[in-house]
């Protein structure tokens, strides 16, 4: 189901992304790429224009937050989705107000991404 | 949490060595039952139900019992019953020490009320805090005027028992000089008020942590080690984040970051709170302004 499917993820914790490829590929979707920063993950969409972006808020360089808000002015129909620790009200409307599809909150499990991706596609 | 607490007491006070205590702990976590147990065997919840609960308290600072009405699988009058036939933590340490003749009967009694003595505390403050409520244990055993800081620990505590280890102990807080560190994992919180965190942990506790936060089996010098660990961080001051957003609070804060050998030296407002796991002594920093070098 998701074989077709490209997907970013965006994280500075090394630990994160790795657990997230684990996931993504236990759910067979193996055309992973990896940003450690928010400048990072604008490059990388520009040059891989994945089918989803998963993107953490609190990153060094550049917040995910100003990360999403430059995709979204590149590609408005970029989806990107949050996945951050700090599910504040206010990150949350900013996250919205910068194109954000969703929110999930760390830690999230196999079943949270999942729930995500059958929303998305 | 009050177990490890009187159990630590015993310790300063030379009742028991640390090898017995280690060994009572451990014990003890084993004997304890859970809520969620005692609310299966009640017929109360599925075991859906409380792995369900079990998942919400990994995002969200709450308790089991608080979740589940919540979520309408326990009524209030349940949950009571429950927790009145939950053993208190405390007894179930004694028992053990007791059991393995570390202690007799009278000690034990007299530990006890040199420990309500020591503290000042009435019956009424003792049943609080024997009920592990840990803003009231966080107040009753470190001196530290900030409210902020108070919230801030009695968190901590919580986050190192839901994700690290349950047998914590948290030592009499200090105010902060300067600390000498092999490893400084830290972030900095920012807006009203600013609020330096950080970790001082010896290679040991540092992959500990990282090995049981993460799931893996780490050895120093992975990458994951300061992926783990810098997540534990960033995970527990996200959820203190979002409390205090909760409370009309906002508040910032900049990514997390790892320091090999460094000097932490104070500038205002620093506090150290010593906390010793299984796997050995670290240190909570909390400051408004810090010097790293």
């Amino acid at each position: 189901m998701y074989e077709e499917l490209s997907v970013l993820i965006c994280d500075d914790s090394s630990l994160l992304r790795m657990q997230f490829k684990k996931t993504l590929q236990s759910i067979g979707c193996t055309n992973v790429y990896e940003a450690v920063n928010g400048e990072e993950a604008v490059e990388k969409y520009v040059k891989y224009k994945p089918d989803i972006v998963f993107m953490d808020i609190v990153m060094p360089v550049k917040t995910g937050l100003d990360a999403l808000k430059e995709i979204i002015e590149y590609d408005s129909s970029a989806k990107v989705i949050m996945a951050s620790s700090v599910g504040t009200s206010g990150n949350l409307k900013q996250a919205l107000k910068n194109g954000a599809l969703d929110f999930i909150q760390k830690p999230w499990s196999q079943s949270n991404i999942e729930l995500v991706l059958s929303k998305l596609i | 949490m009050f177990g490890q607490l009187f159990g630590n007491y015993l310790l300063n006070k030379a009742w028991i060595t640390p090898a017995q205590l280690k060994e009572a702990l451990d014990e003890q976590k084993n004997a304890r039952v859970k809520i969620g147990v005692l609310a299966v065997n009640s017929g109360y919840m599925t075991a859906d139900q409380i792995s369900e609960v079990h998942n919400m308290q990994m995002k969200v600072d709450k308790r089991f019992g608080e979740i589940a009405i919540e979520l309408n699988y326990l009524t209030s009058e349940q949950l009571e019953e429950l927790l009145a036939t939950q053993k208190q933590d405390y007894l179930l340490l004694g028992q053990v020490l007791v059991d393995k003749g570390y202690l007799t009967y009278n000690q034990f009694e007299k530990a006890l009320s040199e420990y309500k003595r020591e503290f000042s505390l009435s019956e009424e403050q003792f049943k609080v805090v024997q009920q592990g409520n840990t803003d009231a244990l966080v107040k009753l055993y470190l001196e530290i005027p900030n409210e902020i800081y108070v919230d801030y620990i009695s968190l901590f505590i919580r986050n190192i028992v839901r994700f690290i280890d349950t047998t914590v102990c948290i030592e009499e807080s200090f105010e902060l000089d300067e600390l000498q560190a092999s490893n400084l994992v830290y972030q900095q919180i920012k807006g009203y008020p600013n609020i330096f965190t950080g970790l001082v942990l010896d290679d040991n506790v540092l992959l500990d942590i990282a090995s049981r936060f993460s799931g893996e089996q780490l050895n120093l010098g992975d990458e994951l080690v300061e992926g783990s660990i810098g997540e534990f961080l960033n995970l527990h001051n996200g959820i203190f984040l979002i409390n205090m957003s909760n409370n009309g609070i906002e508040l910032q804060m900049d990514s997390q970051s790892l320091n090999g050998f460094c000097n932490v030296k104070n500038k205002s407002g620093g506090y150290v709170i010593p906390f010793t796991i299984n796997s050995g002594k670290f240190y909570l920093v909390l400051a408004e302004n810090i010097t790293v070098f």
